[in-house]
């Protein structure tokens, strides 16, 4: 229910800068339109710069989290991928359950890349793919079939902020997008400010698997996020990573687990459960783990809102993992 | 495939054979030392060398007297266990190629060439899939009793209807592999989660596994180890083809029997642990017979030790080649080892079957 406040913001917004003219703003935003005379649009991304002529009604998202800007603006996706990790039985993920309609929105089976065909049948006006990371030709494929928007720079690692505008831009509605950043920011804040022990603590985000481990790098969503909430990622973290900034992860051999310094530690187990993680020896080499200021988690569907950073997944994210640090903060300054 | 075995001699071409008798045991008995020790040397390196710099002083001390410092957990709790592993797993994967080898007089055979490979792998992820048993301690179990019973259905297969020659086991294997290679895929298709553990299965690596892993599949391994040595002399006889091992009064069942328990019990434990890890059987037996020639009584043992050194050897490899990450041995033997291979073959003409 979080969408629903925002959304009824954005209609008074819409009011207060829709002064003057003769229509109606409010009524077209609460049916998911576009401000008369937003289009043509032009979005730009790595491929070049896509131009959508005019306000899309059937909309086809690929890659993690589109659907929820969609959603927050009050449109539903004709087709959107099924999420075999993270999602629950149906391929939703959690955060989505209360905005999908099953009669309205095909999934799509995206493992093999996007499925063409059955992108073709559902005719879509847009494809939009901010955050995804399929090469050129799959791109074409897709433009074949309708303007496509893909991702901005590097595969799989768009910034929240800017797959919300990208999509607003898109949808002719660049200004709820900006708004719906300022408020899911200041959520963000808010929460920042009830919680001022955690800023200036040391943080590490990792995967803690059975043959290797992860650090998460600053280019990554996740890691984002955990700064937003005033902790500074370690810089250990760069030291073991080395010097490979393109990438938002790092592998590393799990002898370098005793090398992760850092206050509090986030990590998501990878083929192990929390209980082996912490009962195991070499884990419990972590410093942040042996204060016993780690926050390790097993829960897929949170890995997947932690991981699938947007308006709607933030919310969901923070109500779990808050309380969680909170308690790992305390543990680390003890 | 197979040819008879007159055909096969390489007729005196091989240098060793030309040898005296005596002379040529001695050289054989200091090569198997030189390999034991290299096989320590190699060991030694296994828990001296990481991605983690520790100086040999602190490796020591980790090893005769640890206080518990991150150094000593890093070897005790990493590097020990897998070391150990790759040792006895290499050793085990070297003699069942030789074994297979031997018994299909086939030297493109591999030990997973009797369904024991395809089995481990349907069972792991039979594990997952069915009884959510994702952990390797767990799938262990599971692999070893998967590598079991497909090795039980191609001897059964492969000797029925008055059989047991080297092609009716060969054949019946692949089919068998090829039978649960399908499911396999079936399961893997169906399930992330099964995929999931199943790539961590399948690419092959000695980490992660824990310290109880092979006590748990060491029984196994020591009695295949036993009855791969009893079974060397039948297989010296089995060479000059069935009929003359006949002849000479070899009782060819029971010699395949013990042959095929023992490439079971090697291989199905050494799987069920690490993975797939086939390689090693397949090319070990090449280099160990180019040193020993074709008698089993050498070649078995060569076969062990140099699996055990290729193994570790590629996983010390592995951990210094792309730090601070570690690539797992299934691809370092793949990567390094596959052009080593081919430079063996080109260089000398291997001792044929």
């Amino acid at each position: 229910m979080r969408a629903r406040p925002t959304l009824s913001a954005l209609a008074a917004l819409a009011l207060l800068t829709g002064c003057g003219s003769t229509e109606e703003p409010a009524s077209a935003d609460a049916q998911g339109e576009a401000p008369a005379g937003a289009f043509p649009v032009e979005v730009a991304h790595t491929f070049g710069s896509t131009t959508i002529e005019e306000q899309p009604e059937r909309v086809v998202v690929l890659g993690w989290s589109a659907q929820d800007t969609l959603y927050a603006l009050g449109v539903d996706p004709v087709g959107m991928p099924t999420y075999t990790w993270g999602g629950g039985d149906d391929g939703v993920v959690p955060w989505n359950d209360e905005h999908y309609d099953p009669d309205v929105t095909t999934l799509l089976d995206t493992a093999d890349g996007p499925p063409l065909e059955e992108i073709a049948a559902l005719r879509p006006d847009v494809i939009l793919a901010p955050y995804e990371g399929f090469d050129e030709s799959v791109y074409l494929d897709l433009s074949a079939i309708a303007p496509t928007v893909a991702y901005p720079d590097q595969p799989w690692t768009t910034p929240w902020r800017e797959q919300t505008r990208m999509i607003g831009t898109a949808l002719g509605r660049a200004e709820e997008a900006e708004q719906l950043i300022a408020d899911t920011e200041q959520q963000v804040a808010g929460v920042a400010a009830e919680h001022p022990e955690f800023e200036g603590l040391s943080f590490a985000y990792t995967s803690l698997g059975a043959d290797a481990l992860y650090l998460y790098l600053p280019t990554d969503p996740r890691v984002q996020l955990v700064e937003d909430l005033g902790l500074e990622l370690a810089p250990s973290v760069a030291e073991l990573a080395g010097d490979d900034a393109e990438s938002f992860y790092a592998q590393l051999s799990l002898e370098e687990a005793p090398e992760i310094e850092s206050d509090v530690l986030i990590g998501w187990t990878d083929g192990l459960t929390v209980e082996e993680v912490l009962t195991s020896e070499l884990y419990a080499s972590v410093p942040a783990i042996q204060r016993n200021a780690a926050v390790v988690l097993d829960d897929t569907g949170f890995a997947a809102a932690a991981s699938m950073v947007s308006p709607l997944s933030i919310p969901y994210t923070l109500d779990q993992l808050v309380d969680r640090l909170a308690e790992a903060a305390a543990n680390a300054s003890s | 495939m197979t040819r008879t075995a007159a055909a096969d001699a390489p007729a005196g071409r091989v240098p060793q054979r030309t040898a005296r008798p005596a002379r040529r045991r001695v050289r054989l008995l200091v090569g198997l030392l030189g390999l034991l020790v290299l096989a320590v040397v190699v060991g030694v390196l296994g828990i001296a060398v990481g991605a983690r710099s520790i100086a040999p002083v602190d490796v020591w001390t980790a090893l005769v007297a640890p206080t518990g410092t991150d150094d000593d957990v890093v070897v005790r709790a990493l590097r020990l266990p897998r070391t150990a592993l790759g040792l006895a797993v290499g050793a085990a994967l070297g003699l069942a190629g030789a074994l297979i080898q031997g018994h299909t007089r086939n030297p493109l055979a591999d030990p997973g060439l009797l369904g024991v490979s395809a089995g481990a792998a349907f069972a792991v992820c039979l594990a997952v899939y069915a009884f959510g048993v994702s952990s390797v301690t767990g799938s262990v179990w599971f692999a070893l009793a998967g590598a079991l019973l497909a090795s039980v259905v191609v001897f059964l297969l492969g000797t029925s209807g008055g059989g047991g020659s080297p092609v009716t086991l060969a054949l019946a294997g692949a089919a068998v592999t090829a039978f649960l290679t399908a499911l396999t895929s079936g399961l893997v298709l169906l399930d992330s989660v099964t995929l999931d553990a199943y790539r961590f299965w399948v690419v092959g690596s000695l980490v992660g596994r824990g310290d109880d892993v092979l006590a748990q599949v060491a029984p196994f391994l020591l009695v295949g180890l036993l009855l791969a040595l009893v079974n060397a002399p039948a297989l010296d006889t089995l060479q000059m083809g069935e009929d003359v091992a006949r002849g000479l009064g070899q009782r060819i069942g029971p010699a395949r029997l013990t042959g095929v328990a023992a490439i079971t019990l090697l291989t199905g434990a050494a799987v069920a642990v690490t993975g797939p890890i086939a390689f090693v059987g397949l090319v070990v037996p090449h280099v160990a017979r180019a040193i020993t020639g074709p008698a089993h009584r050498w070649l078995l043992p060569y076969s062990g030790l140099l699996g055990a050194v290729l193994l570790v050897g590629a996983d010390v490899v592995g951990r210094v080649l792309v730090r601070p990450a570690e690539l797992p041995v299934g691809l370092v033997l793949a990567v390094v080892g596959a052009p080593f291979f081919i430079a063996l073959v080109r260089r000398r003409r291997l001792v044929s079957l």
